[in-house]
C-alpha cells in the first residue's frame, strides 16, 4: 500500500522491492525455491533498477504535491481488501472441511512421462532444469526467436535513421 | 554422441523449413548491415524469397512423414517411444499449413520489393530487417501450425506477433501507420494475456499444457491428478484461450483492432498480416477446439460460444463493411467477415468429431482448410492489386491528399478499366471471388462450409450465412461499379501515368497503355498468380478437396 500513497517516487520503488521480496515468500511456502530466488533476483534486482534509473533519469526528485483525492476508488479499495481479508479468514476457518485435494500436500511429480521413475521436487532447480532442457527444449529453443525478433523490433523502431 | 546422431535420435530433421527460413532471415539481416549501400541490398530480397523457396522444397519429404514409425515428432526428454506426449509434430495438416505460409510469405516479398522503395521515397530504401521479420514471423506461424502443446502455441503467436507489430509500424514517417503499430501492440499485448491466463487455467484444471493429455482429461474427469482444479477451470480457461485466438482471428467482440490496423501498415504488410496472421490462428483453433475439447462437456459450452461469434462476425463484418469508403478498410472488414465463414466450418467439424462421423469432419475440416487456401489467394490477390496501383501513384497527385496518404478510396477507382484493364480485371476477379460468385475459389470454399453446416443441422448457421453472402454482394460490386461503369469524376482518378511524369526512383514513366514503368514486375507476377489459382481452384475443387482431405485432422488431433 505505501506504494502507492508514499509521496516520493523513490520511496514506491522501494516499498516495491518490499512487496517483491513478499512475493517470494509465498513462493517458498509453496515449495518452489527456484521460482522465490528468480522472484528476488530478476523482479527485486533488475527490474526495480531499471525502475529505479527510469525514475533518476527524469529528474523526479521532488516529492509529489497536490491533496490526495481519495473519493470514490479509495472505497471500492478499502472494501476489496476488507473482501480480500474476510476471505483469508473464511479460509483459515474452513481448512479442516475442504475436499482433500485441495489441502497442501508435500509435492512431488513424476517427470511428465513417468518413465524415469525417479521423483524430483517439485519445482527444485533440477526439476526445472530437467523439465527445459528435455520435455521443453523446443519451447525453449522457441523462445530464442521470440527475444531476436523483439531485439530487431527495438532497434527498427528505435534508430533514427535506417 | 556426434552431432549427426544427436540430430538423429531427436529427429531433428523435421525442423528443416523453419530452420531454413531461420536462418536466411538471420542471413538477410547480416547482409543488409554489412552493405551500406542501397543498389548493392537490391539482391537482399531475391536472398530472402531464395530461402522461402529452399524451405517449401524441404517441406516436400516431410508429407506423409507421421505414418513412418517415428511419428513425424520432435524426441526430447525421456519418453520418445510416446508419440502422443510430444509437443511438436510435422504431420500433412501443419504442412498444409506451412505451404500457405510459405507462399503467403513469397507473395509478400514480390510485392514489397518496389513498396519499400519507390513508395516511401528515399527514406526507406531496402533493409534487410524488413525481411527478416516477415521471415520470423513466418517462423512463429509455422510453429502454431505444428504445435502440439498450448505453450509452443503460445510461444508460435508470440513470434509473429511481436513481428507483425513492428511491420505494422514499419513506415515510420507516416502516423497512421504508428498509430496502427501502437494500436495492435497494446490490444495484442492484451489478448496474448488473455491467452496465457486460459493456458495456466486449463493447466489447473488438466494437470497439462499437451493438447493430447487435455483431451484425455477433458473427455474423462476421473483421470485429472490429484491436486487439479475443478471443470469450472477448464470452462474459464477454453474461454479465454478462445478469446486469445479470437483476437488474432479478427473475430467480432474482439476485431476493433483491424480496420485501423489494416489501414494504417504498409499494404504488403496488410497482406500478410491479414492471410498469415488469420490462417494460424486458425490452425490453433483447429488443434485446440475441436480435437483437444471436442469430446468433453467444455466443448458443449464452446460450441454455443463459437456459434454465437460466427454469428456476430459474419453479421457486422458484412454489414459495416457496406459503409466504408477505403478500400483497404472494405477488405479489412470483408476479411473480419470470413472470419466469420470460417468459423461455420470449424462449428461443423465439431459437430461432427461429437456425434463420431468421422468422415464428415474429415471432410468438413477439408472445407475449412479449402477455404482458407482461397481466402489466402483471393485477399492476397486484391491486397496485390492495390500494391500496384499504389505504386502506379494513384493517390499522390489528387488534390487535397497528403503525398504520404496511400490509401485508396472508392472514387479512385472511377473508370480503371479504361486506363488499367489488366489491374481492373484482376481486381474483378478477386472481388468476385471474395463474394462467392461461382467461376471462382471462392464460391467452392462457401459450399463446402455451408454444406459442411448442412450435414450437421446447423440449419440456422447455414441460414445467416447465406443472408450475409447477399449483404456482401453490395459491397464487393461497388468497386467493380466504380471500376466499369462510372466515367472518370471531375478529379483526375486513379492514373500514375500522365500525371506523374517521373517515378521516384528516377526513372521516366512513359506511355499510357496500362503498364507503368513504376510498377515492378514482381507485382504483376504475383497477381498473375493468385489470379489464375483463383480460377483453377475453381476448375480443380474435386481433387484439391480430396488432396486437402489428406490434410485434415484426424480425431486424435493428429493428421492422416
Amino acid at each position: 500500500m505505501m506504494v502507492v500513497i508514499a509521496r516520493h517516487p523513490i520511496y514506491s520503488a522501494l516499498f516495491l522491492v518490499l512487496t517483491f521480496i513478499g512475493q517470494s515468500i509465498f513462493y517458498l511456502q509453496l515449495q518452489a525455491p527456484f521460482l522465490a530466488a528468480v522472484q528476488v533476483i530478476v523482479y527485486a534486482g533488475a527490474i526495480m533498477v531499471l525502475f529505479v534509473f527510469v525514475i533518476m533519469l527524469l529528474g523526479e526528485d521532488k516529492p509529489l504535491r497536490g491533496e490526495r483525492n481519495l473519493g470514490v476508488p479509495a472505497v471500492i479499495g478499502i472494501a476489496f481488501c476488507v473482501f480480500l481479508i474476510a476471505e483469508i479468514g473464511w479460509m483459515i476457518g474452513n481448512q479442516g472441511n475442504l475436499p482433500a485435494s485441495h489441502t497442501v500436500a508435500p509435492v512431488t511429480v513424476v517427470s511428465m512421462a513417468g518413465q524415469t521413475g525417479e521423483t524430483v521436487e517439485f519445482g527444485s532447480v533440477k526439476a526445472i532444469g530437467n523439465t527445459l532442457f528435455t520435455d521443453y527444449l523446443f519451447a525453449f529453443e522457441a523462445t530464442s526467436i521470440v527475444l531476436l525478433v523483439a531485439m530487431i523490433g527495438v532497434v527498427v523502431l528505435a534508430k533514427r535513421r535506417l | 554422441m556426434t552431432l549427426q546422431q544427436l540430430a538423429q535420435a531427436h529427429n531433428i530433421s523435421i525442423l528443416a523449413p523453419e530452420v531454413v527460413l531461420s536462418l536466411t532471415a538471420m542471413a538477410v539481416l547480416i547482409c543488409g548491415a554489412f552493405f551500406p549501400d542501397d543498389a548493392q541490398r537490391r539482391f537482399l530480397p531475391w536472398l530472402a524469397f531464395l530461402g522461402v523457396l529452399i524451405s517449401a522444397i524441404s517441406i516436400i519429404p516431410l508429407w506423409n512423414r507421421n505414418l513412418q514409425p517415428d511419428g513425424g515428432v520432435l524426441y526430447f526428454g525421456p519418453h520418445s517411444s510416446d508419440h502422443d506426449t510430444a509437443i511438436y509434430v510435422v504431420d500433412n495438416f501443419s504442412l498444409f499449413f506451412k505451404y500457405l505460409f510459405l507462399f503467403t510469405l513469397a507473395v509478400t516479398i514480390s510485392i514489397s520489393n518496389r513498396f519499400l522503395t519507390a513508395r516511401e521515397g528515399d527514406r526507406h530504401t531496402v533493409v534487410g530487417e524488413y525481411y527478416a521479420l516477415l521471415m520470423l514471423s513466418a517462423v512463429g506461424m509455422m510453429m502454431v501450425a505444428s504445435a502440439r502443446d498450448l505453450l509452443v502455441i503460445f510461444l508460435g503467436i508470440e513470434t509473429l506477433s511481436i513481428a507483425l507489430y513492428i511491420l505494422a509500424g514499419f513506415a515510420r514517417v507516416r502516423w497512421v501507420s504508428n498509430e496502427a503499430a501502437l494500436k495492435y501492440f497494446l490490444l495484442g499485448a492484451f489478448a496474448t494475456g488473455f491467452l496465457l491466463y486460459g493456458i495456466a487455467l486449463t493447466y489447473y484444471a488438466t494437470g497439462s499444457t499437451l493438447l493430447s493429455q487435455v483431451r484425455v482429461v477433458a473427455a474423462n474427469p476421473s483421470l485429472a491428478p490429484p491436486g487439479a482444479g475443478s471443470f469450472t477451470y477448464l470452462y474459464m480457461g477454453l474461454a479465454f484461450i478462445l478469446i486469445g485466438l479470437g483476437f488474432k482471428a479478427a473475430l467480432v467482440p474482439f476485431h476493433q483492432w483491424t480496420p485501423d490496423v489494416y489501414q494504417g501498415a504498409p499494404t504488403p504488410v496488410t497482406a500478410f498480416m491479414a492471410v498469415g496472421a488469420k490462417a494460424a490462428a486458425f490452425a490453433a483453433l483447429l488443434r485446440v477446439f475441436p480435437y483437444a475439447f471436442g469430446t468433453s462437456d467444455a466443448a458443449v459450452i464452446g460450441h454455443k460460444i463459437i456459434l454465437v461469434m460466427a454469428v456476430l462476425t459474419m453479421t457486422f463484418g458484412n454489414i459495416v463493411a457496406i459503409e466504408q469508403n477505403s478500400l483497404k478498410r472494405m477488405l479489412a472488414y470483408s476479411a473480419i467477415a470470413h472470419a466469420g465463414y470460417l468459423l461455420i466450418g470449424v462449428l461443423a467439424t465439431n459437430s461432427a468429431v461429437r456425434s463420431g462421423h468421422n468422415l464428415e469432419a474429415n471432410y468438413a475440416s477439408a472445407g475449412v482448410l479449402y477455404y482458407l487456401l482461397a481466402y489466402a489467394l483471393m485477399n492476397l490477390g486484391a491486397f496485390a492489386v492495390l500494391v500496384y496501383l499504389e505504386n502506379a501513384g494513384a493517390t499522390a497527385h489528387l488534390p487535397g491528399r497528403d503525398s504520404e496518404e496511400t490509401d485508396l478510396k472508392m472514387d479512385d477507382l472511377r473508370g480503371l478499366a479504361r486506363r488499367q484493364p489488366l489491374a481492373a480485371a484482376a481486381l474483378t476477379v478477386f472481388l468476385l471471388s471474395l463474394a462467392g460468385i461461382p467461376p471462382t475459389a471462392g464460391w467452392f470454399g462457401k459450399f463446402f462450409v455451408f454444406y459442411a453446416a448442412m450435414q450437421q443441422g446447423l440449419i440456422g448457421l447455414l441460414i445467416v450465412g447465406a443472408i450475409n453472402t447477399v449483404i456482401s454482394f453490395y459491397y464487393y460490386s461497388r468497386p467493380i461499379v466504380a471500376m466499369y461503369m462510372h466515367p472518370e469524376g471531375a478529379t483526375p482518378a486513379v492514373d500514375g501515368i500522365e500525371v506523374a511524369g517521373v517515378s521516384p526512383d528516377g526513372t521516366a514513366i512513359v506511355g499510357n497503355t496500362g503498364v507503368a514503368t513504376g510498377v515492378s514486375a514482381e507485382v504483376l507476377v504475383a497477381i498473375t498468380v493468385c489470379a489464375v489459382a483463383v480460377l483453377a481452384m475453381f476448375a480443380l475443387q474435386g481433387p484439391a478437396l480430396e488432396w486437402l482431405k489428406n490434410a485434415a485432422l484426424l480425431p486424435g488431433g493428429v493428421g492422416r
